[in-house]
């Protein structure tokens, strides 16, 4: 490189602005002050800051590995593919329906579901003592026993282990 | 005391140097004199290589004659997060060839970040007659048929583990390939396969190795078959299941519980692919004694999570996502006392609004709660310098912290100030501090504190911080235990580089991307430094036909004493004094 070095480490790199750089560097890497002197005079570059500030790409952002990138992936754009179908017999008649009880959060959601595909109005253990009345039909379950049972009793993921089939019956027993 | 040396006979220095495994016990040994450094390096059976390229094949072959087992790590860690392009480099085939007709009795292989191909596994299984021990941890480039080859032909395999590597999965026959005589497995890791295993081959070699305490299964393998499988490993310490989910059959259930209850050593637990919350209560019998749980791929809710975790009381570990949220982690905080290593991950990473209300509380209260709590990495949205400052005050004993803020240059989101004064606390408190990765908006002044404090830290991952180059010098010059360093968009450039160019070679490696580092100041580094190789990055074309002042993509330095290496790919230079003059 050959430029000759008369300059102090104090006056070497923008010593005004980073004093503690140039006596940290001096002190720490005396026996290396030559080769940092001289790096530093060699470079006649200097550095820019960074103008507009980078948004990382989504494929390298946040640093999560790929694996589980991927497996997060497809949990977001499919549901959980778990399925439970029960058949469903409304009373009266022959031909029964089929339900997956997994595509439901739980007994409001289940029963919404029922009043639209039997269009009727179904009656369940929690349902308010006045709307009792205007309820046609009762919804009851098969379980693993060969009981049957109101819905609606015992907490959903219980039902869920339970059920075996769902029937609606008339209101007036 | 030379006289004192060379009078002992050399089987007894070989027989005390055998109970010495510790790499840097050993080196130190190997610096007393020159018969102790020759008697060391005869006796020598296990080496670790941090960087591949730090060594040649050869120079290690020469110095250490009759090793058992190699350990070897290829691309730097951001290559986890696809920063580092395909065809950078890695290949294990040198090594293993030069190894083959070297090491004829090597046990054990261990690789991480590699590429391993179908050729280098088929030289395994010929060249190794007591080979025991293949370990693949992000590794790429084989296929099921390398598989095949080291199952058909390594009859004292004790261990196959393939924890996260890439496989061209071609089928799973390759399982098949363990002849009927073969019993000795003892730890198998298969779940980063995609295909299915034939079941039957599956459940007889499982059968038939009454040594395995490690198995861990792969998601095709569905939660109707697990009971089957355990039952007849009674005997395993870790489990991976498949796929944790099935309809709800009750005959299924009872015969998982009672499978697992029969499973008296069962001590981890990973795999839960789409777990169901309905199937979770068969491993409530052996909760109690879990002491490592991975459950980053079930993506089942905090209430069922919160649960499960209460009835962990000897957890060590936990793996788990961010579905667990603050009230799961206090809950954690309560009833798993022996907590060391907790990990959360982000269910929706690329989601802008929080799914989930999980915040730095949940951090809090497991610092607060877990006394033994050391290792930590936390994926959230928000974060306070008061959080922070808390978590370092109550757990001084941290050794690893690492934390992951969505958003980059998040500030602390109720006084709106950078997180500089938080992480401060952490290097300040923690005065045993080896690995940290930072988050949030971060000015010059946390490297500041980094610097005068971090003494012991030997690892640092940065991202979208810093000020000027001020606060590189800090780390470079501060952190005298400082092995590994990657950085990406930060704002530094060239000076604190060159003027902490010595430091370079106390380091393993650094990684920079995205920041301000000149060509120039590369060619300088590679020319002036002989003992580093300074590899510049660029997809966009040879640095040289840009100006010097133009910042390179990508920088990869490390320290080496075998020279350049020449498997690089078309978009990688190594800077030194030959091509500075070719590339100038």
């Amino acid at each position: 490189m050959g430029r000759g070095g008369s300059t102090s480490s104090s006056s070497s790199l923008e010593s005004s602005n980073y004093p503690a750089l140039t006596s940290r560097s001096s002190s720490l890497y005396q026996q290396n002050r030559d080769l940092s002197t001289d790096l530093r005079l060699g470079l006649s570059i200097s550095t820019s800051q960074q103008g507009n500030p980078s948004i990382p790409s989504e494929s390298d952002w946040p640093p999560i590995k790929p694996i589980l990138k991927k497996e997060l992936a497809a949990e977001e754009n499919e549901c959980n593919s778990a399925t439970f179908f029960v058949k469903v017999y409304m009373e009266g008649i022959p031909i029964g329906r089929k339900l997956d009880l997994l595509a439901h959060d739980g007994y409001h959601d289940l029963i919404r579901t029922l009043n639209h595909m039997f269009n009727t109005s179904i009656l369940w253990a929690e349902m308010d003592g006045d709307e009792h009345s205007e309820q046609n039909h009762v919804l009851t379950y098969e379980d693993k026993e060969g009981d049957w049972l109101i819905v609606g009793d015992v907490p959903w993921e219980m039902f869920l282990s339970s059920v075996r089939r769902l029937k609606i019956t008339r209101a007036d027993i | 005391m030379l006289r004192m040396a060379s009078s002992f006979p050399e089987e007894v220095l070989e027989h005390v140097f055998s109970f010495i495994y510790d790499d840097k016990d050993r080196n130190a040994i190997s610096m007393v004199c020159k018969s102790w450094y020759e008697i060391e390096r005869w006796c020598r059976r296990r080496i670790f290589v941090g960087n591949c390229y730090a060594v040649s094949p050869p120079m290690v072959i020469r110095r250490f004659p009759e090793v058992r087992s190699v350990e070897l790590k290829g691309k730097p860690h951001f290559a986890d997060f696809n920063l580092v392009p395909e065809g950078w480099g890695g290949y294990v085939y040198p090594w293993i060839a030069a190894m083959a007709t070297a090491y004829p009795w090597l046990e054990e292989i261990r690789l991480k970040r590699m590429v391993v191909t179908d050729e280098a596994l088929e030289l395994i299984a010929k060249s190794f007659k007591n080979f025991k021990v293949l370990v693949l941890s992000s590794c790429e480039g084989f296929s099921t048929d390398g598989l095949a080859a080291i199952a058909a032909n390594c009859r004292n395999l004790k261990e196959l583990d393939l924890r996260e590597s890439e496989v061209d999965d071609l089928s799973g026959h390759w399982l098949s390939h363990f002849p009927d005589s073969y019993t000795s497995l003892v730890s198998l890791n298969i779940s980063c396969l995609g295909s299915e295993v034939s079941f039957s081959a599956l459940e007889r070699l499982v059968g038939r190795c009454p040594n395995l305490r490690t198995l861990r299964l792969n998601r095709a393998v569905p939660l109707d078959r697990l009971a089957n499988i355990l039952c007849r490993a009674p005997q395993l310490v870790e489990l991976g299941t498949g796929t944790y989910s099935a309809e709800l059959q009750p005959d299924v259930f009872s015969s998982l519980a009672g499978a697992f209850s029969g499973c008296k050593e069962l001590r981890s637990l990973s795999g839960f692919w789409d777990a169901v919350p309905g199937y979770l209560p068969a491993i409530y019998p052996i909760c109690p004694s879990l002491t490592s749980l991975n459950l980053s791929y079930a993506t089942i809710r905090s209430t069922d999570l919160t649960k499960l975790v209460s009835q962990c009381q000897s957890l060590q570990r936990l793996w788990v996502l961010d579905y667990i949220e603050d009230i799961g982690l206090e809950a954690l905080a309560a009833f798993c006392k022996d907590l060391r290593e907790l990990r959360v991950f982000p269910s929706e990473p690329f989601a802008q609004e929080p799914n989930v209300s999980l915040t730095e509380q949940g951090l809090v209260s497991v610092s607060e709660g877990c006394p033994k709590l050391h290792s930590v990495l936390y994926f959230c949205r928000q974060m306070t310098n008061d959080a922070l400052a808390t978590i370092a005050r109550n757990r001084p004993n941290m050794t690893r912290f690492r934390l992951c803020i969505i958003e980059p240059r998040a500030p602390d989101y109720i006084t709106l100030q950078p997180l500089d004064d938080g992480f401060g606390a952490i290097v300040e408190h923690c005065k045993d501090l080896q690995r940290l990765s930072m988050a949030g908006l971060l000015t010059d002044r946390v490297f500041e504190h980094i610097g005068n404090h971090a003494k012991k830290l030997e690892m640092l991952s940065v991202a979208f911080a810093g000020d000027s180059d001020l606060g590189l010098h800090h780390v470079l010059s501060g952190c005298e235990n400082l092995r590994k360093l990657e950085i990406r968009d930060c704002p530094f450039g060239d000076k604190a580089l060159l003027v902490n160019a010595a430091k370079l070679e106390t380091m393993r490696s650094l990684w920079m991307s995205s920041c301000s580092v000149s060509f120039g100041a590369c060619k300088l580094l590679g020319q002036k430094i002989p003992r580093l190789n300074v590899e510049v990055m660029d997809e966009r074309g040879p640095p040289g036909s840009r100006p010097e002042s133009c910042p390179v993509e990508k920088l990869y330095i490390y320290r080496t004493v075998a020279g350049p290496r020449f498997d690089m790919p078309g978009f990688v230079w190594t800077m030194d004094e030959d091509s500075a003059l070719r590339l100038s």
